[in-house]
């Protein structure tokens, strides 16, 4: 009994030392991303910084309504859709690829991890003398007898954007796909050989399944990738670039014209849906990776 | 103990890492001192009492000259009554009169009025701090020396440099005479090269003269100094204990004994010697320059040498006497600053708004024995000068009756300054302080706009000053937001204001959601004019409307000045014509229309930018030779339109506005606008304050463009329409050969193709073409700047040749529609 009560003192003490350490983090968390967002869910329930009206969901769904959020929303959904399987993928591919000991192997890993060292203004420069009117793509094309195409201002434009974020996070995702290879036991992939499994059973029976912490790591952070794309289109573009309007032009145009409860009300369902589906691709990972050791 | 240590030791971890989450900032700017309520109140706070003179004694203000300890010496400037006299017409010419051939004397000498209304005299009188005033009548200046010898180009005058009052009492006036001419012969001077400008000559004298107490002179000498190009600086010199009259100059530092003879020269032409300044040790510092700016320089008068240059600001330039806490003190702006030379530290002393001062009619001050200043402030209100003596002392905090403050937020709020004196002098309960926001900028950075961001992120972070000046403020978002109070309720309730007092198309202009959320004093109208012959008689037209019009006028014709670029007419046009595009209530846009593709085709037309070796024209010039077909017209008051019509003569005009899909394009240009939070402290106060704009006899005294009372607008358009007639020195009408008044001209103007055309009164056709102008204009200028931008970002592509008016119609639709959308 005594040891007992004494084991529980030496628990709490234990834990009171950890706050101790934790407090600093905790209140740099506290104070500088859940309060804010406290107040931006407050400001997203009132109906101006004056009266400070609780209205409910008023805000919501005068946002729902609303043409450019509508506009910005879907952008930014056929945007994520279309980008972060694509950086994915194809930097599973890449992985495998260099996994397979190609020829150059390591020139390869090089050109793919290059454009992480480009200063975002100097590959927003090099787009621009790609793809603007009077560009080096549009000669190509008149070179070849085709009419100019506006690339930027254009429905072509949210490729232009996929291409540059395909270009810039490749890399990255590969070699984050490699170090998952990597971890794979190998007497596993010996067993399978032995016992005559095909390539694509290896794959998906074993690799995929180790690797789908990687892949919901991966898919995560392309997806955070893919928000934070707005940086190349604000620079690419202007304030209201119609085929790449995202919700980040939405909030920042809403930010600069005051209007601070339609701010607030976006913000806090793109936090609901990033929330929502986080929780859908870890639910996935656990279903898909349940047979994987550790 | 070791686990003790252990825990202690991981707390003060913890605690350093909390700490070094606290944000060690930066110096913040120094910005506008803000009144919140003290923690502690102070002991002493600065009062006032004050009087005003008698303006049928000093009329047209009076500047202070010498201070004692019972009042001031001062100098006015009075108007000499038109005389008649005897002259020949080479007088009459050199007074400045022209006359046509007609008009000229049949013989030389003959009875000419020449009007010397624009002469005025110099008069001194003593003003006591009691507010009575003597006037020094037997006081004469010094005659002005005379052309003896038949100089070129000759004048002269006298003027009174200075006054003094000598360690005995005795009042002192410095005076000079001075003289200049054409030191050359008639056929050089008329050569007028380079060479030309060295044969000019001057001359000046400087007087000593001691006055008795009514002005007469008790004794004068001429000061020792030789007429140079340099002049001395009587306004800040000093006697010294030995009767040494002190005075700097542009060569130096002279010293003049009693009988005027030189006593002391101390050459330093080199820090440009200006103010001398009796310092708290009781020696003597000149003010000069430096390679780094404003410095005094000790004077050492057994040596005759400067000593070593003590910084000051450079903004001190008319320093005043310091004291046992600072060496001197120094005006600037609305403050009263002390400086501190040692360690080179200057601090605000005073506010004058605090004592209901307006800083900017602030004449002098002087600091009297018993540490109390003393203020003589000229204030110019519509024609009249009301001069005032204020003295500002300190007092115990108990014993000044406190009032409740509302803060009033500006950027540059000086033409603020007498309307909020005027308030909290009159108001029991409540005062304003001003909080001017411009001081928050950077303008060693070039940024101008760190003072609206800073009042704008306040706002909206809740903490919203209770009056705001929301010219530079997006005031529409601010209103829509609930921030502004909504004033039509106030003007309803009010007993002397009413909505139908005002123009209504202006009010509705300014309304956002059917509120009134600011006050203006006056606005603006910009618009077109052509001729009627050309245009036709009634305002408001379409392009095609233009379009066949400019096909009638000769070959080459355009259709406006030769200043209008493509971007500034784009900017009108949007303005003007922006509802027909844009569909606010709905979100629906409608550039890809034939309309507006018309619009982008007649700006191309016109240059990008104006080449800076155009060589000017006048438009009136080009209309009358048929190269142009409009101009723009500029209706700033009700009498600006008479400056208009000149320019079409006989043929009459027509303000028929820019090129327009519905009503007139006309837009008007708004005057400062005031808000009131919708969380005032107390908006019975702040209204009382805002109405002040509005009232009949502010709108009556503002000069702010068009009033915006209609009621003084009628009674402005009366007097414009009122003729002049020719008047003789007994105030009787001089008639002509028929026995009619001879009708005077109100004004003139320069016309190149013309010459001087005389403008006469308004006529009634001109006062209902006015009217008109004024109350179809219901666009204001400085909405949808964030479309204007867009669509001439874009209309960039269409002028360069590089993208079709279509697809630039298409990109403008889809951009254009985004930003409506998120505004709803």
């Amino acid at each position: 009994m005594e040891s007992k009560r004494l084991k529980r003192r030496e628990k709490r003490r234990d834990f009171a030392r950890s706050l101790c350490f934790l407090s600093p983090s905790l209140l740099g968390v506290g104070v500088f991303f859940i309060l804010p967002f406290c107040v931006v869910v407050y400001y997203s329930l009132i109906d101006g910084v004056g009266s400070r009206n609780f209205v409910f969901l008023d805000n919501f769904i005068n946002l729902f309504q609303n043409y450019s959020f509508k506009l910005a929303a879907k952008n930014t959904l056929y945007f994520s859709v279309l980008a972060v399987p694509l950086a994915v993928v194809l930097a599973l591919v890449l992985a495998l690829m260099l996994e397979a000991r190609i020829p150059l192997k390591s020139q390869f890993r090089t050109f793919f991890l290059s454009p992480m060292m480009v200063p975002v203004a100097s590959v927003v420069l090099i787009w621009q003398v790609l793809f603007s009117n009077s560009g080096t793509v549009n000669e190509f094309l008149l070179l070849f007898g085709h009419d100019k195409i506006d690339w930027l201002q254009s429905d072509y434009a949210v490729y232009v954007v996929v291409l540059l974020f395909l270009w810039k996070n490749l890399g990255y995702n590969m070699i984050l796909f490699m170090a998952g290879l990597s971890n794979i036991p190998k007497e596993l992939l010996e067993v399978a050989d032995v016992e005559g499994a095909s390539e694509w059973y290896k794959f998906f029976a074993i690799k995929l399944r180790y690797l789908s912490p990687t892949v919901l790591f991966v898919t995560i952070l392309s997806l955070i990738n893919s928000f934070k794309i707005f940086r190349e289109i604000y620079l690419l573009t202007d304030d209201y670039p119609a085929a790449l309007y995202m919700l980040q032009h939405f909030m920042n145009n809403t930010f600069r014209s005051l209007d601070y409860q339609k701010l607030s009300a976006a913000a806090v369902i793109m936090a609901l849906v990033m929330v929502v589906l986080i929780l859908l691709l870890f639910a996935i990972e656990d279903w898909f990776g349940k047979d994987v050791e550790g | 103990m070791k686990k003790k240590m252990r825990s202690l030791l991981v707390l003060a971890l913890a605690v350093i890492l909390v700490l070094s989450l606290c944000a060690c900032g930066e110096k913040t700017q120094e910005g506008p001192e803000k009144n919140d309520k003290p923690e502690e109140t102070p002991e002493m706070v600065y009062t006032y009492e004050s009087k005003t003179l008698d303006s049928k004694l000093i009329k047209d203000g009076i500047y202070p000259l010498v201070f004692s300890e019972q009042g001031f010496y001062g100098q006015t400037y009075e108007q000499v009554e038109p005389v008649t006299t005897t002259a020949d017409q080479g007088e009459a010419e050199q007074e400045g009169e022209t006359r046509s051939d007609e008009e000229a004397p049949e013989s030389e000498t003959e009875d000419v009025e020449i009007d010397r209304s624009d002469n005025y005299v110099q008069k001194l009188y003593f003003v006591g701090y009691d507010g009575s005033v003597r006037p020094l009548s037997a006081y004469t200046m010094q005659e002005s020396p005379e052309n003896t010898d038949n100089k070129l180009e000759y004048y002269s005058g006298a003027t009174i440099n200075s006054l003094l009052i000598d360690k005995d009492g005795g009042l002192i006036a410095i005076e000079s005479t001075y003289e200049g001419w054409f030191d050359g012969t008639e056929a050089e001077l008329n050569r007028d090269t380079p060479d030309t400008w060295d044969k000019y000559k001057s001359s000046q004298d400087y007087y000593l003269c001691r006055l008795n107490e009514d002005g007469s002179e008790k004794s004068c000498v001429k000061l020792d100094y030789q007429s140079r190009d340099s002049w001395l600086n009587f306004s800040a010199c000093q006697f010294t204990d030995d009767g040494l009259l002190l005075v700097a100059g542009g060569e130096g530092i002279f010293g003049f004994a009693e009988d005027g003879s030189l006593a002391l020269q101390i050459n330093s032409s080199d820090i440009s010697p200006d103010q001398l300044l009796k310092l708290r040790d009781g020696s003597f510092a000149v003010m000069g320059y430096t390679d780094t700016g404003l410095a005094f320089f000790p004077i050492d008068l057994e040596k005759k040498t400067l000593g070593q240059p003590m910084e000051i600001p450079s903004e001190a330039y008319e320093p005043l006497p310091g004291d046992e806490k600072y060496d001197l003190y120094y005006v600037n702006g609305m403050y009263l600053y002390g400086y501190r030379i040692e360690d080179q530290q200057k601090e605000k002393v005073l506010n004058w708004l605090d004592v209901d001062i307006n800083g900017s009619n602030l004449s002098r001050i002087h600091f009297l024995e018993d540490g109390s200043l003393m203020c003589v402030l000229n204030q110019y209100r519509s024609e009249q000068v009301t001069t005032e003596l204020v003295r500002v002392f300190q007092a115990p905090y108990d014993s000044v009756p406190h009032k409740e403050t509302l803060t009033l937020a500006v950027m540059y709020g000086y033409e603020l300054y007498d309307k909020v004196v005027d308030f909290n002098r009159h108001s029991d309960k409540v005062r304003i302080e001003i909080v001017d926001y411009s001081e928050f900028n950077d303008p060693e950075n070039d940024d101008f706009d760190a003072g609206r961001t800073k009042l704008l992120t306040e706002i909206m972070s809740g903490q919203v000053p209770d009056l705001i000046a929301v010219s530079q403020l997006p005031y529409r978002q601010l209103a829509s937001k609930g921030l502004l109070e909504d004033l039509y309720p106030y003007i309803d309730a009010d007993k002397e204001l009413s909505r139908e007092d005002y123009f209504p198309n202006v009010l509705k202009a300014l309304e956002v959601n059917g509120g009134l959320y600011q006050v203006i004093t006056g606005f603006n109208v910009q618009t077109l004019i052509g001729a009627s012959s050309v245009v036709g008689d009634k305002p408001g037209w379409t392009y095609q409307d233009m379009k066949d019009a400019l096909a009638k006028m000769p070959a080459g014709c355009e259709p406006m000045d030769m200043y209008t670029t493509r971007g500034d007419l784009l900017r009108i046009l949007l303005c003007t014509d922006l509802d027909h595009y844009v569909d606010w209530s709905t979100g629906q846009c409608s550039f890809e229309s034939q309309d507006f593709l018309d619009l982008l085709a007649f700006t191309a037309q016109f240059p990008a930018e104006i080449p800076d070796d155009l060589e000017w024209e006048s438009s009136s010039t080009r209309i009358a030779e048929g190269r142009q077909m409009l101009t723009t017209a500029y209706l700033y008051s009700v009498d600006s339109m008479l400056w208009n019509d000149v320019q079409f003569g006989e043929k009459g005009c027509t303000y028929i506005g820019y090129p327009t899909n519905n009503g007139v394009g006309s837009y008007m240009y708004l005057s400062s606008g005031y808000a009131m939070s919708a969380n005032c402290r107390d908006k019975e106060a702040g209204w009382e304050f805002l109405r002040s704009f509005i009232t009949y006899d502010s709108q009556k005294n503002s000069w702010d463009g068009i009033p915006l009372s209609t009621k003084v607008y009628q009674e402005k358009l009366e007097e414009a329409m009122t003729p002049q007639y020719e008047m003789n020195e007994k105030g009787e009408y001089v008639l002509d050969e028929r026995g009619d008044k001879i009708p005077q001209p109100v004004g003139s103007i320069w016309m190149e193709n013309g010459g001087e055309i005389e403008i006469y009164c308004m006529t009634q056709e001109q006062a209902d073409k006015l009217w008109e102008a004024v109350t179809t204009c219901d666009k204001v200028w400085e909405d949808d700047e964030a479309i204007y931008s867009i669509v001439f970002e874009q209309a960039q592509a269409y002028y360069s040749g590089q993208k079709s008016a279509e697809e630039v119609a298409r990109l403008i639709q889809s951009k254009v529609t985004i930003y409506v959308n998120e505004q709803r």
